[in-house]
């Protein structure tokens, strides 16, 4: 096994690998940015160098700084996370040829299922079932629209390079398809460097369920199962969980054999996922494969017992799986919810800025993974994640109360989120009988009712009332005078201590 | 005894607090209703009060002149002023800012597309600008109807919170 391994991520991500790194017993060397200097990560790794200033080009997609990283601290293998350079066949490729071994994909493979394009062809001869869609990127808007009127709207423009719901629009209407258009390939453009998108049929009410594979270097494969991932915002994910509570046994083992199925049409090596969209008749088409580990991966980590990162390390150290396909038993029921820095009252504007305060939630079966501390700054330069908070139970419901609790117990300060919103979620009826779609959140807000008054409008106003009374008062006892500036909770220490100097001076004198 | 004040929806809301011993406070609401508390900080910035034998274990710091007070997920920013905040206030010192003709920045972030000239009438509500943070876009609307007055930044530029973006004229 490795001795040394280089973490080329950030945030929560980078923490999450470097825990188990630690349980192994293997070294981890961080990579980060300028403003990055005070994250967790360089806090918790047992390396750390700065590769560049705060654009993402300029650091964490620097192949070459940190392929030079890795070889000065001897690292021998580097763990990309998702996101960045995770999904990259050029840095697979130079990670390979600087003796290096990359934890993830082989390059051919992250180049087949990283075009979607030229995915949706390869998995056409493997016989998976897609979605009607264009057949490769289309460059003018005008020849788009022909398209998009063909299979009749509602389309979806999608990023040829894409994920993570950027370069991705949904079109109703014919007169706003040019616009969407543009812009898709402009955000395309600016988060990809390829401006390349294709359109499809947008298929309505469905369920966006992928399945976990993980296959060994000896030609083994198998699923660790289904998560439904329809709970999505400006189309990302945003709540997660596992098992899906609508999906048939007998479409799960469709579903899971189509899946493996995919992987090996690409000879896939390491942790995939394969999204599908599952529609209200059990039907399912193939969306695409992420080569990588998902963000999401802890509720499979949950309702199975296994760590993905782990087997993700033993596979790549050239270890055969340690289970077959009839060995793996999912038990019970995982969500996760995915904390943002963001206002979900104003189109989930995000809203970065200084954490004044963080305290997780704790307590039987729940985990929180994050990269932010107390008094640490969310940066504007990065995804507004603060945390995913997960949590287990015996069934959907033990586990939809769990969330309700831990969730309850998180208190972020300074920033806006979407706590209060994930509470919400989790009282809807849609969500509570689990026959909610991709469109839940959108029909949330839409069937979203006047809201009670509860007893914290009372109890929230006389806490900040004595807040400030208490406030007031330490002012007046350490001698600030009516006229001093209000005193505020850390800054107010600062003042006594800057008055009890003053004092001493007075006193020396 | 101390007067706080607290924003109504049309007069502010007058608290008044005594001190009974420390940590034991008798506050009067708007209403007249009376609470009895039992005060204390676990950690700075938070509260926990015992009020009639319930238990509240919030968190309730001031973060930008107001007292953001946040329980079991849910979260209120309330401004409370004490007696002489309040008469500053009445005397127009700090008082608060009518809606001017500025849109302002409300994100930290890159100008990627202006939507408006000068001269144009925009709606309220209609896009005049495309912002990029976090790598998504994102619209940003007229604070009111107008004309454009004129545009203070350009396509690729780097904005700040509260950067002037555009100035639209009524």
């Amino acid at each position: 096994m490795f001795t040394k391994v280089l973490v080329a991520n950030r945030g929560e991500i980078a923490v999450r690998i470097m825990r188990t790194l630690r349980e192994m017993g293997i070294k981890s060397v961080a990579i980060y940015s300028e403003p990055d200097r005070e994250s967790l990560l360089v806090r918790y790794a047992d390396e750390a160098y700065c590769v560049g200033p705060a654009a993402s080009a300029e650091s964490y997609l620097r192949m070459d700084k940190i392929i030079a990283v890795a070889k000065e601290s001897g690292a021998q293998a580097i763990h990309p996370g998702f996101g960045f350079l995770s999904e990259r066949a050029p840095f697979s490729q130079a990670c390979e040829d600087a003796g290096i071994v990359f934890i993830g994909p082989k390059p051919y493979a992250i180049e087949a299922m990283g075009n979607k394009t030229h995915a949706r062809d390869l998995m056409l001869k493997a016989g998976v079932p897609l979605v009607p869609g264009s057949k490769s990127a289309i460059e003018s808007a005008d020849d788009a629209l022909v398209v998009a009127k063909e299979m009749r709207f509602p389309v979806l423009i999608k990023a040829a390079a894409g994920g993570g719901g950027k370069g991705m629009r949904r079109v109703d209407r014919a007169e706003d398809f040019v616009a969407a258009f543009e812009g898709a390939r402009r955000e395309a453009l600016s988060a990809f460097g390829n401006g390349d998108v294709y359109v499809e049929k947008y298929v309505l009410n469905p369920k966006h369920v992928e399945f976990q594979v993980l296959a060994d270097s000896h030609g083994n494969c198998v699923h660790i199962f289904e998560r439904d991932c329809s709970v999505q915002r400006r189309h990302q994910k945003i709540t997660e969980e596992a098992p899906c509570s609508t999906l048939l046994p007998e479409t799960r083992k469709r579903m899971g054999d189509v899946a493996i199925a995919a992987a090996q049409a690409v000879n896939y090596v390491g942790a995939g996922t394969i999204e599908f969209l599952l529609d209200e008749n059990q039907d399912f088409y193939f969306l695409e494969m992420n080569t990588r580990l998902q963000v999401e991966h802890p509720i499979t980590e949950m309702i199975s017992g296994l760590d993905l990162v782990r087997l993700q390390l033993k596979i790549a150290d050239g270890e055969k799986l340690p289970f077959t396909q009839d060995d793996l038993k999912a038990r019970g029921h995982a969500i996760e919810c995915r904390v943002y820095a963001e206002d979900p009252e104003s189109n989930f504007m995000p809203s970065p800025g200084l954490l004044h305060y963080l305290s997780p939630p704790g307590g039987p079966w729940v985990r929180e993974d994050t990269g932010v501390y107390s008094e640490a700054t969310v940066s504007v330069h990065y995804d507004p994640m603060i945390a995913k908070l997960v949590v287990w139970g015996e069934d959907r419901d033990h586990a939809i109360g769990r969330m309700k609790r831990a969730l309850s117990e998180y208190v972020i300060s300074g920033i806006k989120t979407n706590v209060a919103f994930h509470l919400e979620m989790l009282d809807n009826e849609m969500l509570r009988a689990g026959t909610y779609s991709t469109d839940f959140v959108p029909a949330l807000f839409a069937a979203r009712e006047e809201v009670q008054p509860t007893e914290f409008d009372e109890i929230g106003e006389l806490a900040a009332v004595i807040a400030r009374h208490r406030q007031d008062e330490v002012v007046e006892k350490s001698g600030g005078s009516s006229t001093s500036t209000r005193a505020s909770g850390p800054s107010n220490s600062w003042k006594n201590y800057g008055r009890f100097q003053q004092l001493r001076g007075l006193r020396l004198r | 005894m101390a007067n706080y004040y607290t924003p109504g929806t049309e007069e502010d809301r007058q608290w008044s607090v005594e001190t009974l011993e420390d940590g034991r406070y008798q506050a009067v609401g708007p209403g007249g209703k009376s609470f009895i508390v039992d005060a204390f900080s676990p950690v700075a910035g938070r509260v926990h009060m015992l009020v009639d034998g319930k238990s509240w274990d919030m968190d309730a710091r001031e973060i930008d002149g107001e007292i953001h007070v946040q329980w079991r997920g849910l979260t209120k920013n309330i401004k409370v002023l004490n007696d002489r905040e309040k008469r500053m206030a009445v005397a127009g010192i700090g008082g608060s800012k009518a809606a001017g003709p500025e849109l302002l920045s409300p994100m930290a972030g890159k100008v990627v597309a202006i939507k408006a000239q000068i001269g144009d009438e925009v709606k309220e509500g209609q896009v005049v600008l495309i912002i990029e943070a976090m790598k998504m876009e994102n619209d940003l609307k007229a604070h009111r109807a107008g004309r454009i007055e004129s545009v203070n930044v350009s396509a690729g530029e780097a904005v700040e919170v509260g950067t002037v973006l555009i100035t639209i004229a009524e």
